[in-house]
This record gives structure tokens, sequence and C-alpha cells, in this order.
């Protein structure tokens, strides 16, 4: 992940043992299937959101399985470090996973 | 501060934090028991829980702060929290904070714990969950928990008491030194590392404070100096504030799950996780919704059935047992009719909910301590959020149904105060059980028998509809509120499914006990003096020549030995002329013209001005207007009504729009002080209920006028 900002000579890729992902494999949360496993590459969205979303545990690199989702575009579970979480699809599509 | 009464004695202030869901307010009850207060803070709709435990000679005065996931505070239950650990707003921060924490999540838990300790006071780690974890073959090494965090941690089973006199030892122990905050645990990139070692001694700030400002946390510490630096920083660096904050998350979540790996031992046994495979079942696509219907009519089903019994012996005792005493004990006069039918007939109308009321609210403690309710609200989103609120809304207007004030105090477990508060709001539009007499009297008396198909006829479907019409007019006003005074986007969800738990009986009684006493303080109060309100508009003024009618016709009769039967007539007729010429009455004529346009007389005036109290009491009020007495025959107060004539048309006063109209207009007012009593009480303040009774009366009124127009045209 680069910085985000106006580049200035300093700027350099200050993240140490930066993740690497596979862009080939990596699509929206929502779009899982029952039972998949991805590894979180980012978090967009609205800040606020994306930050409680990041404060729960799905920062970047982190294994989540999607578990069901509700009918009719209702929310989806997830498995993070070993508890479960639901969010509505709107929250899980700003949510990117390398599958 | 501590108190010092004595060196012996000191009184400290401990903060309880944690996760939602991380056995929290089990250890608290374990320590508080009953020495335990819930209020408000002032202004929000944030309960305030404070209690007190006494260990050895230390004292100490627990606050349970709402559970939260970290201090950035997103609700204003996360605001309290933070500020109350930070000592913003007035307040000094607490003396020691004991950060409960749920083993078998140790590596989220880890977070909120990391803030609590970055905040400077002392802190005392208490895991939870201890034996769930046993049962799925984890253990911790507290001691190189302890290491790593750098304070104490205990290891506490709330519901046997191991480990709380430890727990009070090591806060004795931290309490009576001075507390040396530990430095920052977590590491962060390299580049950004060294500029905040670099930075923070020339600010003249801590480690702390300056990642803080650099990540755009604005706090009393960010003095000018500092947001210069920070701003330096960030430049070097070419990154913004939002950033910064993201790097911090992940370098903690980097940390906390490194620990978590380290000291917690799994002895690898085959674990059947029990509740991903009730959740297989109670979230299934198809049994999912079909259970939760089942459970919610369960609940409703059992709530009107059980409740019925002590519901019957409260009635006993305040309509029977009580008056009788206080006619032995006291003469017949203005005290002994202030007494019976001023306060206790006023208070025993709301008093009698008090069993429907606490068995609802043990089915929604057992819902949301089991886990079921966040699963209930997983399933409801989806219809919920059309309307701008969210799932967890669901089952406080649920419980609305049997009785609006405990669906209003279990909206505490919503945690975006917009979507709280436009709940508050509607929950008295679902049609609650005090709207059945009513409802009752009126379609039996005016909506006609006859079958439509099958068992349903007008009269079943007449209810039918009045339900309908609350539950649309809820939905609708939600929605307009959502999208005007309390606007905002839908809350998000973003909801943790906890772990399925067996209710602990403690908690649930402790509950119980609390509410009850809630209900009965906050409606009580209000009750009471309203009550003696309306007993003296009922009551006074005494009218002279009524009085002298009636105690000639009274001779007149005894004197012919008139039968038992005469006597209670010609009391009843008394009773009528009493209340015309009462203040009641005369209000009931002046607001005659207000209500005139919906086809409503002065003594159906009379009637929405009693049943201001409760609703229910309108049915006694129209019974004593005409004449019945106050309790009331069915069967003679109907026929009254059928064969009430206007004096001056001739025209019947009841017609079935006459009825429907009136129907109407209890489906949407807010006749119930308890509630107001309960609004008033769960929004700290004046503004929100009187705003309730407002637009309720208004929508009301439009609604019954809209409903005798719409009538009129059609006939």
């Amino acid at each position: 992940m680069t910085s985000m900002g106006t580049a200035t000579p300093n700027a350099i890729d200050w993240r140490e043992g930066g993740e690497t992902f596979d862009m080939n494999q990596v699509q929206r949360l929502s779009r899982l299937l029952a039972g998949q496993i991805g590894r979180i590459v980012t978090v967009q969205g609205e800040p606020q959101l994306a930050l409680r979303i990041l404060e729960l545990g799905l920062v970047c690199g982190t294994p989540v399985r999607l578990l069901r989702a509700a009918p009719l575009g209702g929310p989806i579970e997830v498995e993070i470090d070993g508890s479960f979480l639901s969010l509505r699809r709107d929250e899980a599509d700003a949510i990117s996973v390398e599958v | 501060m501590p108190t010092t009464a004595s060196k012996a004695e000191r009184t400290f202030t401990i903060a309880l934090a944690g996760n939602p869901n991380s056995g929290k307010t089990t250890l608290f009850n374990a320590l508080t028991g009953l020495r335990q207060k819930t209020g408000n803070y002032p202004g929000v709709t944030v309960e305030r829980k404070t209690g007190s435990w006494v260990v050895g000679r230390s004292h100490f005065d627990l606050i349970d702060l709402p559970g939260c996931y970290s201090l950035i505070p997103r609700s204003p239950d996360e605001k309290v929290a933070s500020d109350i650990i930070f000592g913003r707003e007035s307040t000094n921060p607490p003396d020691a904070i004991i950060c409960v924490v749920d083993v078998t999540n140790l590596a989220r838990h880890l977070y909120l714990v990391g803030q609590v300790i970055e905040a400077g006071r002392p802190v005392v780690v208490a895991l939870s969950m201890i034996d769930e974890a046993a049962r799925l073959g984890l253990t911790v090494d507290t001691k190189r928990l302890a290491q790593h965090l750098k304070v104490p941690v205990v290891e506490v089973t709330a519901s046997n008491g191991r480990g709380l006199d430890i727990l009070g030892a090591e806060l004795d122990r931290i309490l009576n030194r001075p507390w040396d905050p530990p430095t920052r645990a977590f590491q962060l990139p390299p580049a950004l590392e060294s500029r905040i070692k670099e930075y923070a001694p020339l600010a003249g700030a801590t480690d702390i404070h300056t990642l803080n400002c650099v990540a755009g946390q604005h706090t009393s510490a960010c003095t000018d100096k500092l947001e210069k630096i920070a701003k330096q920083v960030r430049a070097d660096l070419g990154v913004d504030e939002e950033t910064v904050r993201r790097f911090i998350v992940e370098a903690r979540y980097k940390w906390q799950r490194g620990v978590a790996r380290e000291v917690i031992r799994f002895d690898g046994r085959k674990n059947s996780n029990w509740t991903r495979r009730l959740d297989d079942i109670f979230l299934h696509r198809v049994f999912g919704p079909i259970i939760l219907v089942a459970v919610l009519a369960l609940v409703f089903q059992s709530v009107f059935t059980w409740a019925s019994y002590p519901a019957d012996a409260i009635s006993y005792v305040t309509d029977v047992w009580l008056p009788g005493l206080v006619e032995n004990v006291l003469a017949p006069g203005p005290l002994q009719s202030l007494l019976i039918d001023g306060v206790i007939a006023g208070v025993g109308a709301v008093v009698v909910f008090l069993p429907q009321i606490l068995l609802i609210y043990m089915f929604l403690t057992l819902l949301e301590d089991s886990g079921y309710l966040s699963r209930a609200a997983f399933i409801l989103d989806h219809f919920m959020s059309k309307v701008g609120l969210s799932g967890r809304s669901f089952i406080p207007l649920l419980s609305s149904f049997a009785c609006a004030i405990p669906g209003i105090m279990a909206t505490r477990t919503i945690p975006h105060h917009k979507d709280r508060l436009a709940t508050i709001l509607i929950a008295p539009l679902m049609t609650c059980a005090a709207r059945l007499p009513i409802y009752a009297l009126l379609i039996a008396a005016f909506v006609p028998e006859t079958k439509v198909w099958g068992p349903f006829g007008y009269q079943g479907l007449t209810l039918l509809g009045l339900y309908l019409l609350g539950i649309v007019g809820a939905m609708l006003v939600a929605a307009i509120f959502r999208r005007t005074i309390l606007r905002g986007p839908t809350p998000p969800l973003l909801m943790e499914l906890p772990t399925y738990r067996i209710p602990r009986i403690k908690t649930l009684l402790i509950t119980l006990w609390d509410r009850g006493k809630t209900f009965l303080v906050a409606a009580g109060t209000i009750i009471f003096a309203v009550s003696i309100l309306l007993w003296a508009l009922f009551s006074y003024p005494h009218n002279d020549g009524v009085e002298a009618a009636y105690t000639t016709e009274h001779s007149a009769l005894v004197s012919q030995g008139a039968s038992a039967d005469d006597l209670a007539a010609l009391e009843n007729r008394a009773a009528a002329e009493r209340l015309r010429h009462s203040f009641a009455g005369y209000i009931g004529r002046a607001i005659e013209p207000i209500i005139a346009p919906l086809g409503f007389d002065w003594k159906m005036g009379i009637g929405i001005l009693g049943s201001f109290a409760a609703r229910e009491v309108f049915v006694s009020t129209m019974g004593v207007t005409y004449g019945v007495g106050s309790s009331t025959d069915d069967a003679s107060l109907t026929e009254r009504l059928q064969a009430d004539k206007n004096p001056q048309t001739g025209e019947p006063v009841w017609t079935p729009l006459v009825a429907i109209t009136l129907l109407v207009f209890y489906a949407f007012a807010l006749q119930c002080m308890s509630t107001i009593a309960v609004i008033k009480r769960e929004t700290g303040g004046w503004k929100w209920p009187a705003f309730a009774f407002v637009y309720m009366t208004v929508l009301a009124y439009g609604a019954a006028l809209l409903t005798r127009q719409i009538g009129l045209y059609f006939s």
C-alpha cells in the first residue's frame, strides 16, 4: 500500500513488512461465497465508518471468513479472530479482500 | 479523588470498562449486588450505573461504564465512557480503572485495554469467561500477559466469586502507591516511530500525546506547539491524519495478535463450536425467521397469560381491599374520597401493569443475555433500515405491543442515539394492552357483528385494522423523523454476534428489581401528582343544587322502603350530575368546540381528559358520566351509549362513525402519563416527552378528523 497525499522526497514506503497482494484475486467482501476466507486488503468508504471497521480488527492482512448472508440483500455475517460480526452489504462493499 | 475520612477508610472511585458482552456487567453485579443504582447522564439517553463494593477496609465507588470497543467515541455511550476515563466534562478521572477482558476474544479486547492504559490512570485487567475458555481447551498465561501489558492481570469468575478478593487486593496495592504509567506497548512503522521519539521531548509532551496529535485526535494536550510539530511530521511522511489513524490501528492489532498468540495455550482438543452450529439453525434463511416468529409469539402469549394472575391480585388490592381499609378508618368525606378515588385508584390503574412490565423485561433480558437478541436484529435489520432504524429497534417496538414502558426502557441496547430516540418516539404508537378495553367497548357497541368470511367479521377486522394503523403510522413517522428532526444516515449495523451463553439468574433478578424500581419511582411520582390533580378536577366544585336534590330524593326513597338497587341507581345518577358540574365537566364543555369537528361531545371530552392518566380510565369515566357507575357492567354502559341523544338535534350522539373516529384518535394519542414519565427518565429531560405528547396529539387529532371527513363523504 502506498501512502496517500502528495509525494515528497521523504515519502518512502515507510511501512515495514508491507503486505503484498495478488490484485487479480481481490474482490469485495460482500461478494465472497459462504464459507470462503479472504485476507483483508483495504477498507474504503466514509472515514469514520472505515476506522470503526478497522478498530474491530478488520485491518490489512487479516483473514476473515464469510459465514452467511441474510436473504433479500440483508446483512452478512463474518468470522474474524474467532468472533462473529455482522455488517450490512453496503458496509461490506467497502472492504476488499484477497481470496 | 479519594476522600480520606480516616486513614483506615478511604473511598476510591473505580470505573469498569470493557467491550459489550465482555462479562463486565456480570462482574459489576457480583461486586455490588443490590448496592447499585441506575440513573441517567443528564441530557443524553445513556444509562449511568453506579454501585458500591467493600473489600476489607477499602470502599470502592464503582461506575459501570457503557460497553465500548474504543475510546474514540462513535456514539453517546462511547463518548460518555471516554469522557469519564479522561476526566473531561468537569468530572475528575477515576482513581483506577478495571478493564474487563473476555479471554476467548483476547486479540480484539486488548484494543480497548491499550487505549485505557494509555489514558494514564492506574489499571487492573480482569480476565473473564475463564470457564468458557477452559471448555474450549484454552488457558491464559496471566503472568506473561501482565508482563506484556505492564499492569496487573487477575482472573475472575463472577459466578462463583473466584478472584474477586485478589482483584480487590490488586486495586488496593496500586492505589496506595504512585502509579507509573506504562510506556506505549505497540511498535509503529520505523519512520513514524523515530519521528515521534524525536519530536515528543521537543514539544515537551508525552509519547502518547504526540502520537495522538499527529493522528489528529485533538485533546486538551494538543498545544499549539504540538500541533505545529504534528503538521510537520505528517508533511514529512506525506500522509494525512486519517492515514495515520489507520496505521495506528493496524500497529495495535499486530501487537495485540502477537500477544494473544503468545499467552494463550490451546490443548488441541476437538471443539464443536456451539455458537456456529446454533447459528446455522437460528440464522437459517428459511428456519431463522420462522423460529423468530415462534419465539416472539411465545413471549407474547406468555406475558399476557402469566401476567393476568398477579395483575388480578393487584386489582383486588387496589379496587377492593385498600379502599375497604380506608373506609373503615376514615369517615366519608374529602380525605376519604381523595385517598380512594384519587390516589389509590389512580396509582392502582398504573401499578396493575407492573407484572406485565416485569415479565416483558424478563424475556428481553433472557433474549439479550443468551445472545439471541442480536440474531433477531440480524434477521430484521434489512426491513428496519428501510425506515431509517436498525434491527435492534424491533424488539423494543415489539414489547410496546404489550406496554410501551418496558419497550422504551429496552431501547438502551440501541447504540445509535438518533435511532434510539426515533424508536422511543414511535414506541407509544404500537397498540398497547391498555388500549384494548377502549377498543373492546367501542367495537362491541358500535361495530356490527356480521361475519365477512368464515370466522372473520367486521369486529375482528376493525381490531386488526387498528393494530395495523399503529404499525403503519409508526413506520411512517419514523421515516419522517429520520429525514427531518432526527436526520442522519441510517446507522451502520456493524454488530457483534456474541457467543451463546446461558443467562445468569442473579443478573436477571437484579435487572428486574432495578427496572421495577425505575418504573414505580419514575411513573409513581408523576402518577401520584396527576391522580390527585385529576381527582380534584373530577370531584370539585360541589354543586349545592345537585347535593340538595340528591338528599331530598335519597330521603324520599328510604322512607318509601326502596331496594338496594334503587338506591344504587340513585347514587349513579347523582355521580353523573356531580361530574357534570365539576371542573372536569366544565373543561369537557369548554373543549367541546375543539373536538366537535371530530364528532365528539363534552362527555367524550371528559373521558379523554380522564384517560390522560391511563388509557383504560376512559371506560370507567364513561361509566360514571353515563350514570352506570365506575365499575362498569359493559352491557349497561353499551346500552346507555347507544341510547344517548343530542338534546338540541335529537340525533344519536354515538354513531359508528363517531366510534371509529374515537378509536382512531386513541390509536395515535399519547394518553398515558406513565409513558411520558419513562420517556423523561430515559431521555434525561422534559424536551422529548413534551414533543412526543404534542406530536402524537396532533397526529391523533388529524387522523381522527380525516377519518370523520372520509366517513361523512361516504355516507
